[in-house]
């Protein structure tokens, strides 16, 4: 037996480890880690055993793609082949979760870090006094292997349970997952609770309905001209610090602070580097434009002829102020129209320029 | 509108197709910059609408969002183009925005860490929902399989993943993340490696990812936002209440108290909207303002979000420690209308700038100030202030109020309070002009006040008698304006409209300034060959005034000095500013400073150094526009008015040139509009003071090749005159005047030389190149009228390489469809040619050439009718629109003596059929030898 033993660990290690696979810390655990590691002190003697070769997988860095899901976690274990083992946990009932929406909707500070998805030490103790139990026992959990090895946790079962430890460590919110409801399906009967039953709309295609053929092209209301600012000081992270500290409390300003001061560089020279604007005065009334009967070309008056008068200084809007008539009036009664010539304008065909003369 | 459409495709890819015909025409026509930027075509199949919406294989280009970002910002207000890529440059624009305001954040979405944008702010999502609602279907079409199904995606997440993606290439950067700890560098490496991957490795980080993007995602809320508002209490405690509400991000004005949104089920209305989700929000916007300011946790303590109530410590805390933040962050805050930043019950200190009474206000000295402590608009008196800062506290109850003390702000003000400081001149006016010094507020007593309104409106001055001109209105009041800066020790830029008359106005200015201060010297530079216009409009306008010139070999400063005024040029200026900055100068004047436009040149920094009791410099191009030039002109007029160059440059110039700032520019024209006057043409109340044809001569010299032909000439041709008879002799005269006129004009036009180079052989030649650049930067055109077909040839070549336009001569020579083609470059509206050259003999009558603004009379026919009734009735000139005529005159030769010689026959104009040669042609041999002989002193030496 032991030979054989032997040579299977010896066979086991010479499969490499996959690039992807999990680390564990080196730092001990706190409450949860600790917690869920000592379930496994009531193991027997042939599960000892399997448990000693999948800690030394999970520590080898021989698991990989851990997902936890409502009630179940499971990864793939790369050791003596590949297997594919996962984790059951019995779910809360009915009266169990009724309990824990209690406790969520007397304290919102409980809410919030569940939003953010923390769980907080008050609300593992407030279940506590309510006698329930987050952390499960032993015999509440169940396991299952692609290897079909016939005691259970297999070797491959146990290193997904070690993994498990250090992932419930950061992360004890996946207690509650494994007891059965996502973050977002508690938001969600938290937000019935507030009346508000409707679920978060997501970016995601919507029905609509459809316009005109002509319209496909064309911006609804116009192209907005609304002005966009260059801000040239120093903003200094400021997008991460209006988030507040990232999840753990971790301050992510100092680590990423270069990447925002070289980004900031680099944005100054792409300004730089812009092509020059060419600005070009666009009249800012519509300028007189009349259909005249069809053996005469359409005529407007362009700003350009304007600008002549103008030399750049009024606008349209000043002298029409002071002309305050259509173009054929102005031509005909007035007089003060005179005739330029026919010019063709790219994309606009040709048309009848005259001068304010 | 234009064809070229771009489509959302991918997570960080633009499709580029044309709506009708073949999309590489349509990128040549529309936007041929696209060109370099595109690889091979792809197929992407797109649900294309037509009759019926059929699914096709449409050809175009995709490209990253990042390769073509810079592309799409220059894009503007051209109407050529497709609303769809217009939107897309608008949007580009909002992303470079939010990238410079770095409200940019790591976003982690199915195992990748991207940048992404954080649109907490309202202006933000504002500006993002205008863009939703107008972007056009054809952008975001979705490739799809299925034969006939339209497939759109939905405008918020095709915006939010270009902007996004814009933001990424933008912040993507190789370089080294600072210090981390856990998964910190594996996220800062996904952030700026190649791979975008983010999944760490470390087991207990496994619900990382997802928390990071609930993290990322608290800060959009939705169309939500929760404010709240400090409010002071009312019934004689100390307790403050902070009260929450809700208000859409567009609407701060529709508001809801929290407690009433909370209790609204799934949709709360504000103003006629509804917005879903309230509790929801209400308590993501309160668990972020919490993670930014720990105290609001305690609105959290229960059932449901109530409001705060804080006694004096907390709120100080509050207002400095976490109102700007949460501002920062988006939150909407308000605190009590006294307690604001200008509020009258926050306590401030400021600087107040006096001025010595009864002593003449110099703002080329320094001027004191002094500190006051105010409250609202009450100056606080020492014991006032003694007894707050003894409590000791931030907020105080003061004679019934409850005041706040700002511990910064107080640090500000100096120990010993009643110490009064000095600003110089400029510092102070600028001070003044726009509120501030260094962030403290600034006060001025009434007669800096009174200062700037005078500046604004300068009363009016009678100009010195010893001027003999008469100033029209416009330049009266130029005038005055000078003489109110110029006692006040300001700069001034007069940049009247070219033909306005900015040399007479100087002039006068001069003339004032030295009856006041007798025995002084005035500096007046200008280019090389407007010496001699300045020297004889100086005599003509101010007689009484002395004249030296700065130039020559044999130059020196202390010669000069005996004069009133010296004239030098940019060149000598540059190289000899050793010497002349020694000199304490009564007024310095820079005539065409456009030459100084480029700060880094010699000249611009020779000129700064230059010390004078005025400056002024005189400009006929709009400064305006180009920003780099209006700073260095300021910085010889007024240095520290405008801050230091690359501080102007980010931000101002850029703001204003490249994207348009409309603020920014209404500030700069604040502080700079005192200083600069400019009158155009155009202006009504000018154009009815202007005659329709503002005629000038421009004296040129001669260089010194042109003068040594000029001698030779006179000299064999003279002596051999006086031994002819008759015929003959009128014959050799008539030669020797040609031969002068060609020398005059040009050597190589003289010497018949081919190919050779022109500049700085001729004064009227350079001359005639200066006035044509200036005129061609302004936009208008020019027509010059030339006797001689060899003399416009030459000089169509040359203009041409100079101002980088093609120059039509029109000559007898011209057939008449040629002929019609250059007066059609020349009139029409978007016609090419701003320059045409006209031979007189050309003749021909009715040619239409209204468009010009300015004519050169490059020689003279000498006969005044056939010279008038050339330009103003056969040509049109000046019947739509005032113009300016030069007519170039070399002063010192004959030209100049036959042009005073038909000046005083003009009198008898219509009865002078004989032309000017004929006249010549008749005088005796010492007459003739007096017309021809060349005045020394006008001829350009070698600098």
């Amino acid at each position: 037996m032991t030979w054989s033993h032997q040579s299977m660990a010896t066979h086991a290690q010479i499969l490499n480890a996959p690039s992807d696979g999990l680390t564990l810390s080196s730092q001990p655990l706190g409450w949860v880690g600790t917690g869920w590691r000592s379930l496994f002190d009531g193991l027997g003697k042939d599960q000892q055993t399997r448990e000693r070769r999948g800690r030394n997988f999970a520590r080898r860095g021989r698991v990989r793609g851990l997902h936890v899901a409502p009630g179940v976690a499971s990864a793939e274990v790369v050791a003596d082949g590949s297997h594919h083992a996962s984790l059951k946990v019995r779910a809360f009932s009915t009266a169990e979760w009724q309990a824990i929406m209690q406790v969520l909707s007397a304290d919102l500070s409980l809410v919030a870090s569940l939003m953010e998805g923390e769980l907080p030490d008050a609300l593992v103790r407030k279940l506590d006094r309510r006698q329930v139990q987050l952390m499960p026992t032993l015999e509440e959990l169940s396991f299952d292997c692609s290897c079909g090895d016939y005691v259970m946790p297999c070797a491959h079962g146990a290193s997904v349970f070690h993994v498990l430890s250090d992932a419930l460590d950061g992360d004890p919110f996946l207690l509650l997952t494994l007891r059965g409801r996502t973050p977002e399906h508690l938001m969600a009967d938290l937000r019935a609770g507030w009346g508000d039953e409707t679920a978060i709309r997501s970016l995601a295609s919507a029905e609509e309905d459809l316009p005109e053929l002509d319209d496909w092209f064309t911006a609804r209301g116009g192209v907005p001209c609304f002005r966009c600012r260059f801000a040239d000081d120093a903003h200094e992270a400021a997008g991460l610090k209006a988030l507040g500290p990232a999840p753990g409390s971790v301050d992510l300003v100092p680590t990423l602070q270069p990447l925002y001061e070289s980004a900031r560089k680099e944005l100054v020279k792409f300004v730089e580097e812009l092509p020059e604007r060419k600005v070009r005065r666009r009249p800012e009334v519509p300028v007189a434009a009349e259909k005249v009967p069809e053996e005469a070309p359409e005529y407007e008056l362009t700003e350009a002829v304007v600008n002549v008068l103008a030399e750049k200084e009024s606008t349209v809007a000043e002298i029409l102020a002071r002309i305050t008539t259509s173009p054929s009036r102005l031509r005909d009664e007035l007089g003060v129209l005179e005739e330029l010539g026919l010019i063709f304008r790219t994309g606009r065909g040709e048309a009848v320029t005259y001068w304010l003369g | 509108m234009g064809r070229l459409q771009a489509t959302w495709i991918d997570e960080d890819r633009l499709f580029f197709w044309a709506q009708g015909g073949s999309v590489d025409d349509v990128i040549s026509e529309e936007i041929p910059e696209l060109r370099p930027l595109l690889d091979s075509p792809d197929n992407v199949a797109l649900v294309v609408p037509g009759p019926v919406s059929r699914r096709k294989k449409v050809r175009g280009y995709a490209v990253g969002v990042g390769q073509v970002s810079s592309l799409l910002h220059g894009l503007r207000d051209d109407e050529y183009l497709s609303d769809s890529i217009r939107c897309w440059s608008v949007a580009t624009r909002l992303a470079v925005e939010i990238a410079s305001r770095q409200q940019v954040v790591p976003r982690v979405r199915l195992g990748h860490a991207r940048w992404g944008a954080l649109l907490s702010r309202s202006a933000d999502q504002m500006r993002f929902h205008d863009l939703v609602h107008a972007l056009p279907l054809s952008s975001r079409l979705a490739p799809t399989r299925d034969r006939g199904a339209l497939r759109l995606h939905t405008a918020d997440k095709v915006l939010r993943g270009f902007i996004d993606a814009v933001l990424d290439s933008l912040y993507r950067r190789k370089v080294y993340p600072g210090p981390s700890r856990g998964w910190t560098l594996e996220l800062a490496d996904s952030l700026r490696g190649e791979s975008s991957v983010f999944r760490p490795t470390e087991a207990r980080f496994h619900g990382i990812p997802d928390k990071l993007k609930r993290w990322a995602d608290s800060g959009a809320g939705g169309s939500l936002r929760v404010g709240m508002t400090l409010e002071l209490p009312d019934d004689g405690s100390d307790r403050f209440r902070l009260c929450f509400f809700v208000c859409p991000y567009d609407d701060p004005s529709s508001r809801a108290p929290i407690d009433a949104a909370w209790s609204s089920g799934t949709h709360v209305t504000l103003g006629d909207r509804d917005f879903p989700h309230p509790a929801y929000r209400v308590l993501q916007g309160l668990a972020r303002a919490k993670r930014i300011f720990e105290p609001i946790g305690e609105a959290l303590k229960g059932r449901r979000p109530r409001d705060l109530t804080w006694g004096p410590e907390k709120v100080w805390r509050f207002i400095a420690q976490g109102a700007q933040p949460l501002l920062d962050a988006g939150f909407e805050v308000e605190l009590p209308e006294s307690f604001r930043q200008a509020g009258s019950r926050r306590i401030r200190a400021r600087m107040c700038i006096e001025t010595a009474p009864g002593v003449d206000l110099n703002l080329t000295e320094m001027l004191s100030y002094r500190w006051e402590v105010v409250l609202g608009e009450h100056v606080l008196t020492g014991d006032e202030f003694a007894d707050l800062l003894g409590r000791r506290k931030p907020i105080v109850r003061w004679n019934g109020e409850w005041v706040l003390l700002d511990p910064a702000e107080l640090a500000r003000l100096p120990d010993d309070m009643l110490t009064s400081g000095k600003l110089s001149g400029t510092a102070a006016l600028r001070a003044v002009l726009t509120g501030q010094h260094e962030g403290v507020p600034v006060v001025a007593d009434d007669r800096l006040g009174m200062v700037i309104e005078a500046l604004r409106e300068p009363p009016d001055t009678e100009p010195p008698d010893g001027l003999e001109a008469t100033l029209r209105p416009y330049q009266r009041d130029g005038f005055s304006w000078l003489t109110t800066l110029g006692n006040l020790g300001l700069g001034a830029c007069l940049a009247d409209d070219m033909g306005l008359g900015k040399t007479v106005q100087v002039i006068g200015h001069l003339l004032r300034r030295h009856r006041r201060s007798p025995g002084s010297s005035s500096l007046v530079v200008c280019p090389t060959s407007l010496l001699g216009n300045w020297t004889h409009e100086l005599n003509r306008f101010a007689p009484e005034l002395s004249v030296t010139r700065y130039h020559g070999n044999t130059r020196s400063v202390e010669a000069c000095l005996e004069g009133d005024i010296v004239l030098t040029t940019y060149g000598l200026l540059s190289r000899d500013i050793e010497l002349l900055e020694q000199v304490k100068w009564e007024t310095a004047v820079l005539d065409e400073a456009q030459a100084i436009k480029n700060p880094d040149s010699q000249r611009a920094k020779a000129a700064s150094r230059l010390q004078a009791r005025h400056k002024v410099a005189m400009s006929g191009t709009p400064v305006e526009n180009r920003l780099e030039e209006l700073w260095s002109l300021m910085h010889f007029l007024l240095p520290g008015l405008l801050a230091d160059r690359a501080h102007f440059r980010r931000t101002v110039a850029i703001p204003v040139e490249r994207f348009d700032d409309q603020e920014v520019a209404q500030r700069l024209r604040l502080g700079v509009s005192p200083f600069m006057l400019r009158r155009v043409k155009t202006d009504p109340d000018i154009i009815s003071d202007l005659p329709d044809k503002v005629e000038r001569k421009d004296f040129c010299s001669l260089s010194p090749e042109q003068a040594s032909l000029y001698r030779s000439v006179t000299e064999e041709a003279l002596a051999v005159i006086q031994e002819s008879e008759a015929m003959e002799r009128r014959g050799r005269v008539l030669a020797m005047l040609t031969a002068l006129k060609q020398i005059c004009n040009h050597p190589a036009h003289y010497l018949k030389e081919e190919g050779s180079s022109l500049a700085q052989r001729s004064g009227k030649f350079d001359r005639t190149t200066e006035v044509i650049r200036a005129v061609v930067e302004c936009d208008e055109k020019v027509i010059l009228f030339t006797q001689y077909k060899e003399m416009g040839v030459r000089l169509a070549g040359h203009l041409a390489s100079v101002i980088g336009q093609d120059v039509p001569f029109l000559h007898g020579g011209v057939p008449t469809h040629q002929r019609d083609e250059m007066v059609r470059r020349f009139q029409e509206v978007d016609g090419d040619a701003q320059v045409l050259i006209i031979s007189l003999r050309a003749g021909g009558t009715g040619l239409n050439l209204t468009r010009a603004t300015h004519v050169i009379h490059y020689d003279r026919w000498w006969n005044p009718a056939v010279e008038d009734q050339a330009t103003d009735r056969a040509y049109r000139i000046g019947q739509h629109r005032n113009v300016q005529v030069h007519k170039l005159i070399c002063k010192g030769t004959l030209e100049e003596r036959i042009d005073r010689l038909l000046e005083d026959k003009r009198s008898l104009a219509e009865s002078v059929v004989g032309s000017g040669e004929r006249l010549v042609a008749e005088l005796d041999d010492a007459a003739l030898r007096a017309l021809v002989s060349l005045g020394d002193e006008f001829i350009l030496e070698d600098e």
